[in-house]
């Protein structure tokens, strides 16, 4: 009876360690969210004013001093502002988690450092003082190297860093030929870079660029209708576009660099959009991959 | 004998209803059914019978082209009238489009003149917000034309004194919209000529 349960435990054991050891030889991925810098320009006024006056008089004399002082630096001041876009990346997770077995790691968010006295702040600090202020470097959100090194990514074998390229609304109206209604498109073109980096070796797997797009299109007839657009759904199908592509140029990529890891992408799984499965073209590679209509 | 005649008059009039499956009203002039199909020859202007000439010609001709692989979506443009006579080409192109979706080898999107109904029915549904979203048509999912159909009449009328002659020729090119190409086209020129 004993042994009986002691082989039982044992065999516990030895599967679980099985189990173990496959999740560690499967490749585990970090998707960032979209980088990107945007140049700052904001106005600063810095001032020091200093002024006193003094009269006196007594019988036939009268003593009068003024002084006064005054410095003010004005200009404009801009900066690169680094930070992350965190609405596109949540799809192309989901698409690699149903198309690949690959594990997904939540990496950190990006930090920017702490926060640093506006312009205006070291100007009049620099006229209070004297002593001009340090510039501090802080931490830039396109340098993939830097974040890997700082271990921003701890876990994660590879790292799938995105920069955001162009994100840019669009509001179109146009009539309708042989009708006297007009259609309010309104839509949504981003366009970012990608790379598949290995965190260990800073090896480049895949690079590409991946457009998303999405649109609502509101019918206004001649009555007048006020029909606001949709964002939401808008920013939605912007999102399952762009993991679409993202998913089939990563997928497609890695049959070339990596056919190994290629393995990991499930040949019955596929990305979809708006629950809806999705054709993807065929690409060249060593393991055929099968996407489902 | 007014009341034999009279009472012999209404059976002869019962007698002829029960002849016909339905009621007939008849006035003074004398109107008659005929087959639609017959020649007509009244006056040497544009006729039913050209159209039908046209329509029976045309459809033969794209049918056997081989041009409709796959059922394709066609939709159809203006037919233009270039001859002097009023002449509704809608008609033409109505006759041909029966014909051909009759055939099931070519699907029909809605023409530029067919499309207000369609767009006030989709406003209808997705913004009127009397209907459940689930089952409402989307805007943004039409299908688009592959091939579009173009036409023109055109006539050559020539007469003297005692002889009038009109050609009439009527063109009918598909272009494939994305490509601008003509993928087929085909001409029926029809020649009526009438004397005093």
């Amino acid at each position: 009876m004993h042994r009986r349960t002691l082989n039982r435990f044992l065999a516990l054991v030895i599967s679980a360690g099985a189990i173990a050891a496959n999740a560690q030889q499967v490749p585990s991925i970090a998707v960032t969210d979209l980088a990107y810098t945007q140049r700052v320009a904001e106005f600063f006024v810095a001032g020091r004013k200093q002024s006193s006056a003094q009269v006196q008089a007594s019988g036939w004399t009268m003593t009068g001093s003024a002084d006064a002082k005054s410095t003010y630096v004005a200009g404009v001041h801009s900066y690169l502002e680094q930070s992350e876009l965190g609405s596109f990346s949540s799809d192309i997770r989901g698409a690699l988690l149903r198309g690949t077995s690959f594990r997904l790691i939540q990496g950190k968010t990006f930090n920017p450092g702490p926060p640093q006295p506006t312009k205006a702040e070291q100007a009049l600090n620099q006229l209070q003082t004297g002593t001009m202020a340090q510039p501090v470097v802080q931490p830039e959100v396109k340098d993939i190297v830097n974040r890997i090194n700082k271990g921003e990514f701890n876990g994660a074998d590879y790292v799938l860093f995105g920069t955001l390229s162009s994100l840019q609304f669009r509001d179109q109206f146009s009539p309708i030929q042989g009708t006297t209604s007009t259609s309010h498109i309104y839509g949504l073109d981003l366009l970012a870079d990608y790379a598949l980096i290995d965190t260990r070796t800073l090896e480049i797997k895949a690079s590409f660029s991946a457009q998303g797009a999405g649109s609502d299109t509101k019918l206004l007839s001649n009555r007048g209708d006020v029909m606001p657009p949709n964002r939401a759904k808008v920013m939605r199908e912007t999102s399952l576009s762009l993991a679409q592509s993202v998913y089939e140029q990563v997928v497609s990529q890695l049959a070339l660099s990596d056919p190994a890891m290629a393995r990991g992408v499930r040949a019955t799984a596929a990305p979809t959009r708006g629950g809806q499965p999705v054709t993807t073209a065929p690409g060249p590679s060593t393991n055929q991959v099968i996407i489902y209509k | 004998m007014k009341k034999i005649s009279a009472i012999a008059l209404a059976v002869l009039a019962l007698s002829g209803c029960e002849s016909l499956s339905s009621p007939v009203v008849r006035f003074d002039r004398q109107v008659n059914y005929g087959d639609a199909k017959a020649v007509e020859l009244v006056t040497n202007e544009f006729g039913s019978t050209d159209l039908q000439m046209i329509a029976e010609k045309m459809v033969g001709s794209l049918l056997e082209s081989g041009a409709f692989e796959g059922r394709p979506l066609v939709t159809i443009s203006s037919v233009k009238n270039k001859t002097s006579e009023y002449i509704d080409t809608t008609n033409v192109m109505n006759s041909i489009q029966t014909a051909l979706v009759k055939s099931g080898r070519v699907r029909f999107t809605r023409s530029i003149a067919e499309m207000q109904t369609g767009v006030d029915e989709l406003q209808r549904q997705n913004q009127s917000g009397l209907y459940k979203s689930s089952g409402t048509a989307k805007v943004g999912n039409m299908s688009a034309a592959k091939f579009m159909l173009e036409g023109e009449l055109t006539s050559i009328v020539k007469q003297n004194s005692n002889t009038k002659d009109v050609f009439y020729k009527f063109t009918l090119k598909m272009f494939d919209v994305e490509g601008g190409t003509i993928e087929w086209q085909d001409e029926k020129q029809i020649r009526k000529t009438s004397k005093r």
